[in-house]
């Protein structure tokens, strides 16, 4: 297949909800990717995906199933090159105008400058409290202070103090699913990301702890640019202020989420979103 | 009228019937091997049992028609403990190395794991003359314990280094992904998550590896063993075994009710290890 014209996501002219981050000027740009290709192997996964991704928003990544949304994501911080096979093989991602992959960047910085969350929460085999820390202390974010208070701080930015503060010392594993989320969440928000992705995050949720999570994303985006991948139209509708949208690991159409929502420009965008195919 | 639920074809369920029967009949087999092993010798070997037996070293003329066998008991104890620790840190950080360093499609990681596996395929036999050619001649350690713990080490370090990279590799990548995602450094996940992990392969793998060693007859033999040693093992000093002195016996026709007596010493000790192996797993497991 051609690959189809790259739309370039539009700087927006005003931000979607002023009462929630009022802004005269256009977001600034986080993440800009400029013609990236990816390919497992030998196989193509991404085929020159160039596009802009703002500060200060939720851009959802959207398109169904493996057609590159996950892979994109993952290049983002560099936690691609950890599965096997996978790689870069031309263009460029920039982050606030730095080439993560120059050859000078260490890719273990990239990942704690860029936190990620991914589909399956992975509480690590121990208690609660050490979960929260592990990046934390690695990174020497603590520095000597009080370690609960440290982790009390994250664990109320994602509602989960409440619910663990008796529990601090128990396995993280002993968590409900939705806990262990939330969990991860302030795990990786621990380590002061400067940009939020999330793979997936909610595809073993229920209902309930689904809402949780989205409402702690569409929060979390006055902080830092927060991206997130899924495959579910109502959930991109619900929590996004820009979308991309991915066929067959091309970009088929960028822009602020009405635009897309209301009136898409390609027919396979208009056919994704009526839930012709997924 | 026929029931809507038709029975299946009485083939099918015949079949079915004899795989479950030769399941039994193998795993009956697989139980019961040990089992006779074990209570053979107890019958043979329980009548010499005693305190004497295992406190002290071999009296008698020729040797070993009386007294106990508490110099080989000390003697493959001090073995096999050496060993553990000249291979034990050896074969982790190898199995460290190899699974999380190494590229795994690269010839250097290939390479070193089918030399480690030839080396777990490698002759007990071959080791002893290893290990005396290198160790007791080259080197110059004379038969000591210090050249069987040597050989022995070079015994069990490719079992120990096949385990643990077998369970590191079974790492879930999910796992491997959300720590390595945080920024840490492959050392800190290793140290902090990997190892922690995989702790129990590796203690139930070591234990396999120590049995086997306890158990060997042949590395020692030319490296460190002799048919009669007393008082607490030293590292230039020869040693008795357990498998030595049960082949000296035995070969020389010495007293054969000692023997299985010596024998019955060997698997118990074993046996405890297993059990005790399997308590610790399970406690780390928890």
């Amino acid at each position: 297949m051609t690959a189809p014209s790259l739309s370039v996501c539009p700087a927006p002219e005003a931000p979607p909800q002023e009462h929630k981050a009022p802004r005269a000027a256009p977001l600034p740009t986080a993440f800009e990717l400029n013609a990236l290709t990816i390919a497992y192997g030998t196989i193509p996964v991404l085929r020159g995906v160039t596009c802009r991704i703002p500060e200060g928003a939720v851009t959802a990544i959207m398109g169904p199933s493996g057609c590159g949304k996950s892979t994109l994501v993952k290049a983002l911080n560099r936690t691609l090159e950890l599965t096997g096979g996978a790689r870069v093989t031309g263009g460029k991602v920039m982050f606030h105008g730095q080439d993560l992959y120059a050859s000078s960047v260490d890719p273990r910085a990239v990942r704690k400058a860029v936190g990620i969350i991914h589909q399956r929460p992975v509480p690590f085999p121990m208690s609660v409290l050490e979960n929260v820390l592990f990046g934390a202390a690695f990174h020497s974010e603590i520095d000597g202070g009080d370690r609960t208070a440290y982790a009390r701080r994250y664990l109320d930015r994602v509602g989960l103090w409440d619910e663990v503060k008796d529990r601090l010392g128990d396995r993280a594993e002993q968590l409900s699913g939705g806990q262990q989320q939330r969990l991860c969440l302030a795990r990786t928000l621990a380590t002061k990301p400067k940009a939020l992705l999330l793979d997936e995050p909610c595809s073993a949720l229920d209902p309930a702890a689904t809402r949780h999570i989205e409402d702690h994303v569409r929060d979390l985006k006055r902080d830092f640019p927060v991206v997130i991948v899924t495959h579910n139209v109502a959930q991109a509708r619900r929590v996004s202020d820009y979308v991309l949208f991915l066929y067959e690991g091309a970009l088929i159409e960028a822009g602020p989420a009405e635009q897309i929502f209301t009136a898409p420009a390609s027919d396979l965008a208009r056919a994704f979103i009526a839930g012709q195919f997924g | 009228m026929s029931s809507l639920v038709a029975p299946l074809r009485p083939a099918v369920i015949n079949a079915d019937r004899l795989y479950v029967g030769l399941g039994w009949l193998a795993g009956a087999i697989g139980f019961a091997l040990p089992l006779s092993i074990v209570g053979y010798l107890l019958i043979e070997g329980v009548g010499r049992l005693s305190w004497d037996f295992l406190l002290l070293p071999p009296m008698g003329y020729p040797l070993g028609t009386a007294g106990g066998i508490a110099p080989a008991i000390l003697g493959s104890l001090a073995l096999v403990g050496l060993g553990l620790v000249i291979a034990l840190p050896l074969a982790v950080a190898s199995a460290v190395g190899l699974s999380e360093y190494a590229d795994p499609a690269g010839m250097a990681a290939k390479t070193m794991r089918f030399a480690t596996e030839s080396l777990a395929a490698v002759p007990a036999v071959l080791y002893g003359l290893f290990g005396y050619t290198v160790f007791v001649v080259f080197c110059r350690f004379q038969i000591s314990l210090l050249s069987g713990a040597l050989t022995l080490g070079l015994v069990m370090l490719p079992i120990i280094l096949i385990g643990t990279h077998a369970a590191l590799q079974a790492v879930e990548f999910e796992l491997r992904e959300s720590v390595l995602a945080l920024g840490v450094s492959r050392a800190h996940a290793v140290r902090r998550l990997f190892l922690p992990r995989v702790l129990p392969s590796i203690v139930a793998v070591t234990v396999l590896a120590a049995g086997h060693a306890f158990g060997s007859a042949a590395p020692v033999m030319f490296t460190a063993s002799v048919a009669y040693a007393r008082g607490v093992p030293a590292l230039d000093a020869p040693v008795m075994t357990l498998p030595t002195h049960l082949y000296y016996i035995v070969s020389e026709a010495i007293d054969l009710e000692q023997a299985y007596g010596t024998a019955l010493v060997l698997v118990l000790g074993l046996l405890c290890t297993n059990v005790l192996a399997l308590l610790l797993r399970r406690w780390l497991e928890r």
